[in-house]
């Protein structure tokens, strides 16, 4: 398991981005002619920013050994060549958690009383990371986008929350829980993550029982588990069609408690603007205050993102209407990884996934993508960690109905608690205050963004802008994709980010500037949009969400690689451009290959045929 | 949605008012190209962009899920708390309710409590800390009993379903006359102390989230039931009811 050796596997074959000289080969001759006669020759253009297979760079991927990887590895890694190490403990998948959580290192509860965390989101991720951070006596800051968490976006989710507790006895395990999940994700998550969320599932479902969350029972008064939409096994714990409102009900009322001992502080209105990084880590944000315009700046020894996804660049209903674009695009500005920039979707009460698309195929309601984090969920920024929808841990697997709280709550409860000792213990950052310079340069990017967004003094209004990006990205990168859509997709894009530059409107007011919101968060999809695309362009199979007409078999069975990868984006950025809010800048592929143990039976064409032999078996539901 | 059938435009007279402590007036702005399909907020974003154009200030209104799961949204249209028809919310209400030529009243939700931020945005955070004060169960976050070890009789549960469906919107407040958080309140001790794991704390619990009521300047309810009819969930006022008596039972155990 030396590094060299892994260079060399990593160098074979697979459909992602690292070529071989013979794939290269077979991509040269199916190209010209995609399978609906469309040139797709513009793939071959020069433009700087197109992708070649010369600006990826190999992802070496090293196993921890104790406890994960030393962090000054990545930090010495070079910028250029970026590494990821995921970390994932050795041993068999279902002690890799137990083993790594008893064997983090800890700190003290004196040290716990005077470290100070910053939790930036105010759905169910980050009141459950806050209020269970809280309580273990970490001073935590909850900055947030609304005047009250309990109006956040989590509110909207109505499937269930799973759990394999087997309540119905219908031959519900972790095993088949887990296996369900990386079917119905498309086998493009790591194993052990979906594994560790499976694992919590029973656990999380206590806590919320135990905080009053009010779910369906039986005549006999026991919880009464239901089936999900296409699947065999009834682990779906329900609140009558409204269990995001009910979940979030309950984490909040958990964080209300720590409020009133005075552990947590919640700082609503709040938009974040940038990541502070001091001596290489994260170190502080800055917010902008939405009621008066203000630009705040905000220390902390860690933070947590928990700032949700940007489904709301697709503008389909019912999509959180800021989304937590701004935070992740922050992060990833300052160097952190964004992994797999794609969307799932959720389709309700219909066991076809695929008969329904034309009526849903833009409802993007969750983000399978985001900041790329290893198995303690670390982003790659040392003190910067991310929760629920903003981190890609379980991607693909959170489609499936009734994971996505899951994730949200098994992050929040015990994975986040149990790493961000670890890391504090291990690091021991340094006091540092707003008057250093990291915190100065920050702001002053805050507010040059602010300014230049300002000085367009264009004629349209900025709503009308993320309406049209929207429409672009339903037509040119919804759920169907076709290479030649995909390139014109970019080039309109660009288009119409010029446009933007050249013409927007955004008045100067500083209580409740909804419409600079607007213009600051479309300015960022218009920058987002870009690597979505390039990533969906990069993307040669049909899987999830991701339906490519010239990568699909028989039209609707995806193509299972050999080998799946977690394709990383890098963001390099530069200057200014021109007089434009936009930062010119490189956005790096960089691909970490997924190795699963559990796979074998579902490999290649058997997988096809043990689906159909299956009957109603597990794997049905893909 | 637009384009379809004929369009109408219709006057709204909107509360403008340009921060907490300036003075607030009525402004009466014309609409044209309504549809009967269009939301009522999409006629307020319509308005919106053609301020923007004229260089004045756009209205400030607050929305969110546009599906009347969150809460967030609430206006107070032609005097009705979320507009006409009962149990209905803001963003949900249709153009399809009005006339062509109709003048629109909308203002804020008019509570002492709840200050207004701009134009038609109010401050509700004094709700969070009536939470704060005790709307909660106390239970740690890492080892609780397992799910099933609790039995919850299924009306018990569904009735706890029923109250905490409560979105925090504030409208059962904006509707009363004495601006009384009693529907609130009680729709939260109903869920919690319906249930076996919030029993333990109820007679604390009643008295910490009434007390707390009272310091933000909340009204006693009235008994008109004003905010039934408000409710977007529907709760219903017999949870007040049972706040009482769960108050009285409260005040005259030891604590």
């Amino acid at each position: 398991m030396n590094p060299g050796k892994r260079n060399k596997k990593t160098g074979r074959k697979h459909s992602g981005i690292t070529h071989s000289p013979e794939e290269k080969r077979n991509a040269a001759g199916k190209r010209g002619r995609d399978n609906y006669g469309k040139n797709t020759d513009s793939e071959n253009t020069t433009d700087r920013n197109t992708i070649t297979a010369d600006t990826v760079t190999e992802a070496v991927c090293v196993p921890g050994t104790k406890y994960g990887c030393t962090r000054k590895e990545n930090a010495n890694a070079g910028k250029p060549k970026h590494r990821l190490n995921s970390c994932i403990p050795p041993g068999p998948l279902k002690d890799k958690w137990n083993h790594l959580a008893s064997h983090l290192p800890q700190l003290t509860p004196e040290k716990r009383n005077i470290s100070n965390i910053i939790v930036a989101g105010g759905g169910l991720a980050a009141c459950a990371t806050a209020a269970a951070l809280a309580e273990q006596g970490y001073n935590v800051r909850v900055i947030t986008r609304l005047e009250s968490p309990r109006r956040e976006s989590t509110s909207y989710l109505r499937g269930g929350l799973n759990a394999s507790r087997n309540y119905a006895n219908d031959g519900d395990s972790d095993e088949r829980f887990f296996r369900d999940t990386m079917e119905y994700g498309g086998w493009r998550s790591r194993e052990a993550d979906v594994y560790r969320m499976v694992q919590l599932s029973g656990r999380v479902l206590d806590i919320c029982t135990a905080l009053g969350v009010p779910f369906i029972r039986e005549d006999g008064g026991l919880l009464l588990p239901r089936p999900y939409p296409g699947g065999t096994t009834s682990r779906s714990f329900q609140a009558r069609g409204q269990t995001g409102r009910q979940l979030l009900n309950a984490f909040h009322s958990a964080l209300m408690r720590q409020t009133a001992r005075g552990k947590a502080v919640i700082y609503g209105r709040r938009e974040m603007t940038e990541l502070v990084i001091c001596g290489g880590q994260a170190r502080g944000l800055i917010t902008r205050n939405i009621l008066n315009g203000s630009f705040e700046a905000w220390t902390a020894d860690a933070i947590i993102l928990a700032c949700g996804g940007y489904s709301d660049i697709y503008n389909s209903v019912p999509t959180p209407v800021n989304g937590g674009i701004n935070p992740l695009w922050a992060a990833y500005r300052a160097g952190a990884g964004f992994a797999n920039p794609c969307f799932s979707l959720t389709l309700n009460g219909n066991n076809s996934r695929w008969q329904t698309v034309p009526e849903y195929y833009n409802a993007s309601q969750r983000c399978s993508g985001g900041l790329w984090t290893d198995y303690l969920l670390r982003t790659t920024i040392p003190g910067l960690f991310a929760a629920g929808e903003s981190n890609f841990s379980v991607h693909g697997a959170d489609c499936m109905p009734g994971n996505a709280p899951l994730q949200e709550l098994a992050d929040g409860l015990f994975i986040i608690p149990a790493t961000l000792g670890a890391y504090l213990a291990e690091v021991q950052p340094r006091p540092v205050n707003e008057k250093h310079p990291a915190f100065e340069k920050a702001m002053k990017h805050a507010v040059e963004k602010k300014n230049r967004l300002l000085n367009i003094k264009g004629r349209v209004p900025p709503e009308e802008f993320h309406r049209r990006l929207a429409g672009l990205m339903r037509e040119r990168a919804g759920f169907i994709r076709y290479s030649y859509r995909l390139q014109q997709g970019l080039r309109e894009l660009r288009q119409l980010r010029e446009e933007f530059y050249n013409n927007v409107l955004v008045p100067d007011i500083n209580c409740c500037n909804t419409a600079y919101e607007t213009a600051l968060k479309t300015s960022v999809y218009l920058d987002f949009g870009e690597i979505l695309i390039k990533d969906a362009i990069l993307r040669r199979e049909t899987c999830g969400a991701h339906f490519r007409m010239d990568y699909s078999t028989d039209g609707n069975i995806s193509k299972p690689d050999e080998e799946a990868n977690v394709r990383v984006w890098f963001r390099e950025e530069n200057r200014w451009h021109k007089n434009t809010p936009y930062r010119e800048g490189l956005d790096i592929p960089v691909s970490e290959p997924l190795k699963f143990t559990v796979r074998k039976v579902y490999s290649g064409k058997d997988y096809v045929r043990s689906r159909a032999s299956a009957g109603g078996g597990h794997g049905r539901n893909r | 949605m637009e384009g379809t059938g004929k369009t109408f435009s219709v006057q709204l007279r909107i509360w403008r008012q340009s921060n907490r402590h300036a003075q607030g007036h009525m402004v009466q702005y014309q609409v044209t190209g309504i549809t009967p399909g269009m939301d009522f907020l999409d006629v307020l974003e319509k308005l919106n962009e053609r301020l923007l154009l004229r260089g004045e200030d756009p209205v400030v209104f607050e929305y969110n899920c546009r599906e009347g799961s969150c809460g967030t949204c609430g206006l107070i249209i032609n005097g009705d708390v979320h507009g006409p028809g009962q149990n209905t919310v803001t963003c949900r209400l249709k153009m399809k309710n009005f006339n062509p030529g109709d003048i629109i009243t909308v203002e804020p939700w008019r509570i002492k409590s709840f200050p207004v931020i701009k134009d038609l945005a109010v401050d509700r955070t004094a709700l969070d800390r009536i939470l704060e004060a005790g709307g909660f169960i106390s239970t740690s976050l890492g080892g609780a009993p397992e799910a099933n070890s609790l039995s919850v009789p299924k009306e018990d549960a569904e009735e706890a379903l029923t109250a905490a469906s409560c979105t925090g919107c504030g409208a059962c407040i904006a509707a009363c006359p004495n601006g009384s958080a009693a529907l609130f309140i009680a729709a939260k001790l109903a869920h919690l102390s319906l249930l076996p794991q919030g029993a333990p704390e109820r007679n604390a619990r009643t008295i910490s989230l009434v007390r707390a009521a009272q310091k933000e300047g909340f009204g006693p309810c009235c008994n008109n039931g004003a905010c039934e009819q408000a409710c977007p969930r529907g709760i219903k006022k017999d949870l007040i009811a049972k706040m009482h008596s769960a108050w009285i039972k409260a005040i005259l155990s030891d604590r």
